[in-house]
Parts: structure tokens; sequence; C-alpha cells
């Protein structure tokens, strides 16, 4: 049985891969192993533009190679992993589509609130304008810090 | 035992369904994994010799059962035994040398079935892939011994023909690279090859030496 372990990998390698090493996943298992150059050719593209994304899917343990006596078209074969061969059957599982198109739920929790910075900043300014002299407008800089550091501590005012 | 009176008994023929449903079953693996040479993938020895394993280890793994449940010599037990023998296989805890606690084991040179068989699927598998590609890198080089123009006439002719998709316009970017023109051919008779089967890169090799 699966560990769930493993299921997350599979799940995380789903979400990595780009369009790119999802179709030259699903070559390697229409069309079975290939070198760089059929790859490329299966890709519709040259070899040195998919040469990174097979490495990346070797990396991810999707696609292995195995090393081919010395040839002019390439010196290792792509072949597709079990891991490879998960990974497209969770592609192509409709539920998971959804799950990867939707954009990611906006929350105003999640927002970042700038009061904080603001607040620092403004304290910042009052204390620069104190040094130079200016007291009158060091202590507006205060007083509007203070408002900001009261808004955060009783939670009013929209986030920002 | 003569030969006479082994195909009398009724085990013989149990076991010999058993191994065949495992024959069976190493067939369609190999089906699976070379949907577009199938028949050039079984006509190598590493296609034989994962079949052969698979006959024999169904085989011997229904004589196992019969052994310790005499009750199991019927045919569905040899059907079944034939069919789900590589899910007993691989999941099965039984290791060589059973470690005594789990330190032992960590150290202990036991072998998961499953392990063996992982081995022995992976080597025959490494074989029918190095006949395979030794097999297209040939017809490959092969076609490199013709002109460029040639095999681009014969590129766009099975682009037109074919019902697939194939970007036409590939042709021409093939030739507007920078490249030499052996790169430029082997990428036009690996794009014949991949796309339309070997047999179709074969067709042109066959043809131009025909003149």
């Amino acid at each position: 049985m699966q560990s769930s372990l493993e299921q997350n990998a599979i799940n995380e390698a789903a979400r990595k891969i780009s369009p790119l090493q999802q179709q030259l996943l699903q070559s390697l298992r229409d069309k079975g192993p290939g070198l760089l150059l059929e790859m490329a050719v299966r890709a519709q593209l040259f070899p040195e533009d998919v040469n990174e994304p097979l490495s990346g899917l070797v990396g991810l343990g999707l696609a292995t190679t195995q090393s081919v006596s010395t040839s002019k078209f390439g010196a290792e074969l792509f072949v597709l992993a079990p891991a490879g061969d998960k990974v497209l059957r969770l592609l192509s599982d409709p539920a998971f589509q959804r799950e990867i198109t939707a954009p990611p739920p906006v929350t105003s929790a999640k927002m970042p609130d700038t009061r904080q910075s603001e607040a620092e900043l403004h304290t910042k300014l009052g204390d620069a304008l104190q040094q130079q002299g200016n007291i009158e407008k060091a202590i507006e800089h205060y007083q509007r810090a203070l408002e900001l550091t009261r808004e955060l501590s009783t939670g009013s005012g929209e986030s920002r | 035992m003569t030969l006479r009176s082994l195909l009398e008994h009724q085990s013989f023929w149990l076991t010999a369904i058993a191994g065949s449903m495992g024959g069976i079953w190493a067939l369609s693996e190999i089906i699976g994994q070379f949907r577009t040479e199938t028949a050039r993938a079984l006509r190598t020895w590493g296609a034989w010799m994962l079949v052969l394993f698979n006959i024999v280890a169904a085989a011997v793994i229904y004589l196992l059962i019969i052994g310790l449940a005499p009750g199991a010599r019927t045919w569905p037990t040899a059907l079944a035994v034939g069919l789900a023998w590589p899910t007993i296989f691989r999941n099965a805890s039984l290791k060589l040398s059973q470690p005594i606690t789990d330190a032992q084991g960590a150290n202990s040179p036991a072998i998961r079935l499953e392990e063996v068989y992982g081995n022995i699927q992976k080597l025959a598998l490494q074989l029918i892939n190095g006949v395979l590609t030794r097999q297209r890198t040939r017809l490959l080089t092969e076609a490199l011994r013709f002109e460029l123009g040639d095999l681009e006439r014969y590129a766009r002719r099975m682009i037109a023909l074919s019902p697939q998709q194939v970007d036409a316009t590939l042709i021409d970017k093939v030739l507007e690279r920078n490249i030499d023109d052996e790169a430029k051919k082997a990428y036009l008779a690996a794009l014949v090859m991949d796309t339309f089967t070997r047999s179709a890169l074969d067709d042109f090799i066959r043809e131009k030496r025909k003149g």
C-alpha cells in the first residue's frame, strides 16, 4: 500500500512540474523510453530546450536514465519511473485538476497589515525631527504613530 | 517418472496453468511498457527472460501452495495463483532470512522477495531498452547517409499525408537553424521515426536504396 508520505511527494511533484515536463512524461508513457533527440522531437522542440526539463524530471525521481553506448543522438536513455506514472495518473484526475487550477482563497487575515511598519516609520520620523529641533512636527508624527498602534492593539479599522 | 506419467499427472497440468498465467502477466507488462514497439520488444532476450521468470515463479508458488494445502489442487486455484502471484510475491513480508530483532534486521543480509522481483524486472527492461535503442540508433545512422533534401521532402510528405497533428513549420525551423547538416538530418530522421513509427523511416531507407 502506498504510504501517505509517498502520496505527499507525488502530489508535490505533480504541482511542481511544468506543462512541458508533463508533456515529456506523457510521451515517455505513450511512446516508451527515448534518447534526448527523440524526446526533443516528441515535444516538437530542440534538444537544448528539453535537456533541463528532463534533468528536472530525473531530479524529482519521475524519470530515470539508462546509459547507452556513446551515440551522437544522446548518451542517455530517458525512462518513465513508477513515480512518474503515478504523477501522470494524478494529473489526469479531474478532482486534482480542479484543485490545481482553482485560485488560492484570499482572506483578509492573510492580507499584509502595513500599519505596524507605518507606525514605526512615523516614530523614526518623529525622532529625526526632534533631533533637528522641529518639536511641533515631531509631535504630529508621534501622535500618528500612537493612533496606528492603538488601532492595531484594538483591532479596529481595515487592514491594509 | 516418465514423461507419459508426468503428463497424466493432474498436478502437472495445474502447475502449467499457473505458469501460463504468470507468462501472460509478464507479456502484458511488456506490452504496457513498449506500446509502440511491442513486437520488437518481444523478440529480445530481456523479454523472454522476464516471461520465463514469471512462468517459473508462478509455477513454483503454486507447487508450494499445493504442498502446504493439498486441497488447492483445483484449476480455479491454479488460475488464481497464476494471475495473482505477483501480488503474493510483491506483498510477501517473507524474508529469505528472518531477523530476530529490528536492529538485526537492519544489518542482516535479508532480501525481500519484492526486491528480487524488482531487480529482475529492472534488468529485463534494461536489456529490452538497450536492444531497441541500438536498433533505433542504427536506423538513424543509416538515414544520415542520404541527402538532407531527400529527408526533408520525405518528412514533408509524411506530415502532409498523416492525420497526426505535426507542426509543419517545424521542418522549416530545423532547416533555418544554425547547426550542421548532419544534425539537421538526424532531427528529421528522428522526427519521421518517432512520429510515424520506425517502419516509416525503414521505408524511406529502402526507397532510397532502390534509387
